[in-house]
């Protein structure tokens, strides 16, 4: 399994909240996708070489995707370029205000068979306070719009923790989408990120957030009605109808090898050892490097394989299936057991994790303070 | 110039702090064309950093000047200046000695101080010329007639002929330089008796070794004599001597009535300490100047690095810092919660507050100190005496046949507006009232005896708020008494964190034990646990409190493919947790072992 990811860094108005690489009226909007194919030519001559793959997923992430137009283009080249398996999870990131009924034909027609929708919060005020440029009502028309198309895989997003957000609002959020005919949700809670608007409004003291335990009860209810629609959390923020989990995060759940093309993607790729890459953040130089044919990397590490393990026990037991122990044994012919023996059984003995059926994971306790958790295992 | 004891003129400036001492060294310093304007650095006599940030001295100076004076001759003007606080009130002393008179300063806006008396007390034992000057007069609130009646009233000083002055600008102290021959004597001594000369101070000089900074009262010393100390009986051998104007200048000879410095290759400023006399090793003064003691700490806390792996680096700072104050004292100590660290025993509050500022500074340390704590004195009942500066060393209480604490005379000088709280504090801190008495119709002397181990906390702190700011305090040592004192020991998680154990007196105990526990619960962050917080008294608990689980701490957020990302922040995380103090399975921030301390 291998997943490509695919940024398309412009926004028509940055999230006060965001601090993803992405643009507002940039020039490089127009020939970008163009970029974005070449660099796809130069990772598929440099996988040439070597045996052949198939590509179990694809997801255009942002910024916001479907701002602008070409996508079909881009997918058409990365098709044949690259080995995706016919029944590939291809998705895309879309706002609701930047959606039209013929641009989601023409992405269901070129392939593209999940979207997901940054709803983020029902509730207008609130979307307001955070920087949104869409309400409740484009969003309605947007979902029609895409059941229209032909899509039935739609995830929808949505955040707790938000600025002036209270428990009430926040459920009317969670129920109202668990109601809609959609087959996954990601709940994220707020982060302020350093340099945000709303860090720097924070910090200012303009304005105030619910505090943690309000926050904390908000993710066990929002479990609690999603449960009850069908929707099973199988990872820490995410939720879906059976069978519907996302395939292309579960490679990341699982520590699989991904490329990520355009400005900031990043890349895992077992080449030789297991390579980590970060493409760079400044779309000036993406644009000029891609055009001299050189591949636009600005960090590349080899990781070791004790910090393989660590990523594989960090981002595995944040499913709540947990570690695959004869995944885990048979990626680094040592079982998980043997790797962290005495860490692992004071977790175990804390009764923060549990190893059961084959699999290593956290319990509801253990996933409640899964950083400490995680970290114990540093 | 040519030696003439009649011209010889060796004084100090007392104040009280920020009554303009330093300011008006420098004055005096650019007046007499000693030292150039423009190489003037603010308060040159104040050579540390943090005495310059705090505005106080902390170790004494001396510097030459000439003055030619109206009457014609040119005088040669010792300054020796003191430090400005109780803590080292000893060293005062010894500066004191060195001088034949001493200019006092007093505020025109503040009036007489705690401070300014108990220098004013000192400087009369030592049988100084006093002469007052009122400084600050350029401000608003000055009220220099007022003041000038205060001096002769409280003190009992002829005043009507101080200068006014303003340090700061300058105003009138050209009449200062006229008046010092006038009221000040120049010294006594015999230049052919013995060398016989009193070091009032001392510095470490990476080159020359400690230098001795001495008053000579009788004979003289050069280069290549052989001398001795008379408290130790070491002996050294004379390698330069010189004066300071400000900066160390070699000269050919000290003599009677002079003050300098003495190099002799001298190690250690320990071999080298204040109140001592130095003398000529074949031919010694028969007696020593009087009033030499050891310097004694009075206050010890534990010092460790935040860091187990700057052990050694706090080792070596300590050392650095041993070399130049001889008052300083530490050794390893360990402790249960915090590793290995050291107990340093300091002269008091401001002492440890500088010493714990200059390693951070200077040396670029993180530290985590415990409570300050006396020295208790404890009768087992084996009947042995020990001398306890640490609460994890006190024996079990059914060893204990009684135990003895330290009292204080303290005086604290206030505007009768504040009398009623700072009495309420003085008595909630265990103080015994002694005496009241009037300075003016506004201002009062309030004496109390007091328990050392009530003032090493926040007692100053306090007594500037519930003044503000107007209250100053001084406080003298006086004697051990039997006190009904226990220890007072905290368990987190059920495991006993000896970094937070204190001894307290009995009546204390359980205010102390529960507002200790409150902080505590402040301070600690929250955990995967349930944390509960006890107090405890020999094995009874007093006070519980609970610092609740962590209910959330996981990444909801969505961070694509960064896993590079999430890696930093659970390293970060961790790295948070490992500059934690772990007490059994509890995690606990440095700050928790300060923040105790600071309990109302």
């Amino acid at each position: 399994m291998r997943g490509l990811y695919i940024h398309i860094p412009f926004c028509r108005k940055k999230c006060a909240y965001c601090d993803f690489v992405s643009f507002e009226n940039s020039p490089h909007m127009d020939s970008y996708i163009d970029a974005v194919g070449k660099e796809l030519e130069l990772y598929a001559e440099l996988f040439g070489r070597e045996a052949p793959f198939e590509i179990s997923s694809i997801y255009i992430g942002g910024g916001t995707p479907s701002l602008i137009d070409g996508i079909d283009r881009l997918l058409d080249k990365a098709m044949k370029l690259y080995n995706v398996r016919s029944n590939a999870e291809i998705s895309i990131e879309c706002n609701p205000e930047s959606v039209t009924r013929k641009k989601l034909k023409s992405y269901h027609l070129c392939g593209i068979n999940r979207l997901s929708i940054g709803l983020q919060s029902a509730d207008d005020r609130l979307l307001c306070g955070i920087g949104r440029i869409h309400n409740r009502a484009q969003f309605e028309t947007a979902l029609n719009f895409a059941l229209a198309a032909g899509f039935s895989n739609i995830n929808v997003d949505i955040m707790y923790g938000l600025p002036g957000q209270d428990m009430d609002a926040f459920l009317d959020t969670v129920r109202y989408i668990s109601a809609l005919p959609i087959k996954h949700i990601s709940a994220y809670s707020l982060i302020l990120e350093e340099n945000t608007p709303l860090w720097r409004d924070y910090k200012a003291g303009k304005l105030t957030l619910p505090d943690e335990d309000i926050t904390a009860n908000m993710q066990d209810e929002a479990i609690k009605v999603l449960n009850s629609a069908g929707f099973s959390r199988y990872e820490v923020s995410n939720f879906s109808k059976p069978g519907f989990e996302c395939v292309h995060n579960l490679t990341y759940w699982h520590n699989l090898e991904y490329l990520g093309v355009g400005v900031a993607a990043h890349s895992a790729l077992k080449k030789g050892g297991w390579l980590r890459s970060c493409n760079t953040t400044n779309i000036d130089d993406y644009m000029s490097l891609i055009k001299k044919g050189i591949r636009p990397i600005i960090e590349e590490s080899a990781i070791e394989k004790n910090e393989e393990m660590f990523e594989c026990m960090m981002l595995g037991l944040r499913l709540v299936c947990g570690v695959d122990i004869k995944e885990f044994t048979k990626r680094f012919a040592i079982s998980p057991m043997e790797a962290y023996g005495f860490k692992l059984a004071t977790l175990i003995e804390k009764k923060l994790l549990t190893i059961d059926h084959g699999h290593i994971y956290a319990t509801s306790r253990g996933f409640d303070i899964l950083n400490s958790v995680i970290c114990e295992l540093l | 110039m040519s030696y003439n004891r009649e011209l010889i003129r060796n004084f100090c400036i007392i104040a009280h702090i920020d009554h303009g001492k330093s300011t008006l060294a420098d004055r005096m310093l650019e007046m007499t064309e000693t030292i150039a304007l423009r190489d003037m650095e603010s308060q040159l006599l104040d050579m540390m950093d943090i005495e310059r940030e705090r505005g106080i001295t902390i170790k004494a100076s001396a510097v030459r000047m000439f003055y030619t004076h109206s009457d014609g001759n040119r005088y040669m003007y010792n300054l020796i200046d003191t430090p400005g606080h109780v803590d080292f009130t000893y060293e005062v002393s010894r500066a004191l000695a060195a001088c034949d008179g001493a200019i006092l300063i007093v505020d025109a806006t503040q009036g007489i101080e705690a401070q300014t008396l108990a220098n004013v007390y000192l400087a009369i034992d030592n049988d100084l010329e006093i002469m007052p000057v009122v400084n600050k007069i350029d401000l608003i609130s000055a009220q220099p007639e007022a003041v000038i009646q205060e001096i002769e009233d409280v003190i009992g000083l002829p005043a009507e002929d101080a200068p006014r002055i303003s340090a700061k600008l300058g105003t009138n102290v050209i009449e200062v330089l006229e008046k010092i021959p006038k009221l000040i004597p120049p010294p006594t001594g015999d230049e052919s008796a013995p060398m016989k000369a009193l070091i009032f101070d001392s510095i470490y000089d990476n080159y020359k070794g400690a230098l001795s900074y001495v008053r000579m009262f009788d004979g003289c010393v050069r280069a290549g004599m052989r001398i001795k100390s008379m408290a130790s009986g070491k002996e050294f051998d004379v390698t330069e001597v010189g004066i300071f104007n400000p900066k160390p200048i070699p000269v050919d000879e000290l003599r009677a009535g002079e003050v300098g410095y003495i190099a002799a290759s001298i190690k250690t400023v320990r071999d080298t300490k204040v109140g001592d006399t130095l003398t000529l090793a074949q031919n010694p003064t028969k007696q020593p100047l009087p009033g030499y003691k050891q310097a004694q700490p009075m206050v010890y806390c534990g010092i460790y690095p935040a860091d187990g792996a700057e052990y050694n680096d706090l080792r070596d700072a300590l050392e650095k810092l041993l070399l130049n104050d001889a008052a300083l004292s530490f050794e390893p100590e360990t402790s249960q919660a915090l590793g290995f660290g050291f107990r340093c025993g300091f002269l008091g509050l401001l002492h440890m507050e500088i010493i714990q500022e200059r390693l951070e500074r200077e040396f670029d340390l993180d530290l985590v100190t415990t409570a300050p704590s006396v020295i208790y004195k404890v009768k087992t009942t084996d009947g042995i005496e020990l001398n306890i500066d640490n609460p994890a060393n006190l024996p079990p209480s059914t060893e204990i046949e009684y135990m003895q604490e330290p009292m204080v005379e303290a005086h604290v000088l206030t505007p009768t507006e504040y009398v009623g709280p700072i009495m309420d504090l003085c008595q909630s801190r265990r103080a015994t009232f002694r005496d009241m008495s009037y300075l003016d119709s506004t201002r009062v002397n309030l004496t109390y005896d007091m328990p050392l181990n009530e003032i090493i906390y926040d007692f100053f702190d306090q007594l500037k708020s519930r003044s503000r700011g107007y209250a100053s305090f001084d406080y003298e040592l006086k004697e051990y008494v039997r006190s009904n004192l226990v220890k007072l020991d905290f368990l987190l998680n059920g495991d006993m964190c000896d970094a937070l154990s204190t001894i307290v007196h009995a009546d204390r105990a359980y205010a102390k034990g529960r507002a200790v526990a409150e902080k505590l619960q402040e301070v600690i962050p929250r955990q995967q646990f349930e944390i509960p917080i006890q107090a405890a008294i020999g094995g009874k608990i007093i006070a519980r409190e609970t610092v609740r689980a962590v209910r959330k701490d996981v990444l909801a957020k969505c961070y694509g493919g960064d896993i590079t990302r999430k890696k930093k922040l659970l390293e970060k995380q961790k790295e948070g947790k490992k500059r934690m103090r772990q007490i059994g399975t509890v995690q606990l921030p440095s700050e928790a072992f300060m923040s105790v301390l600071r309990i109302n």
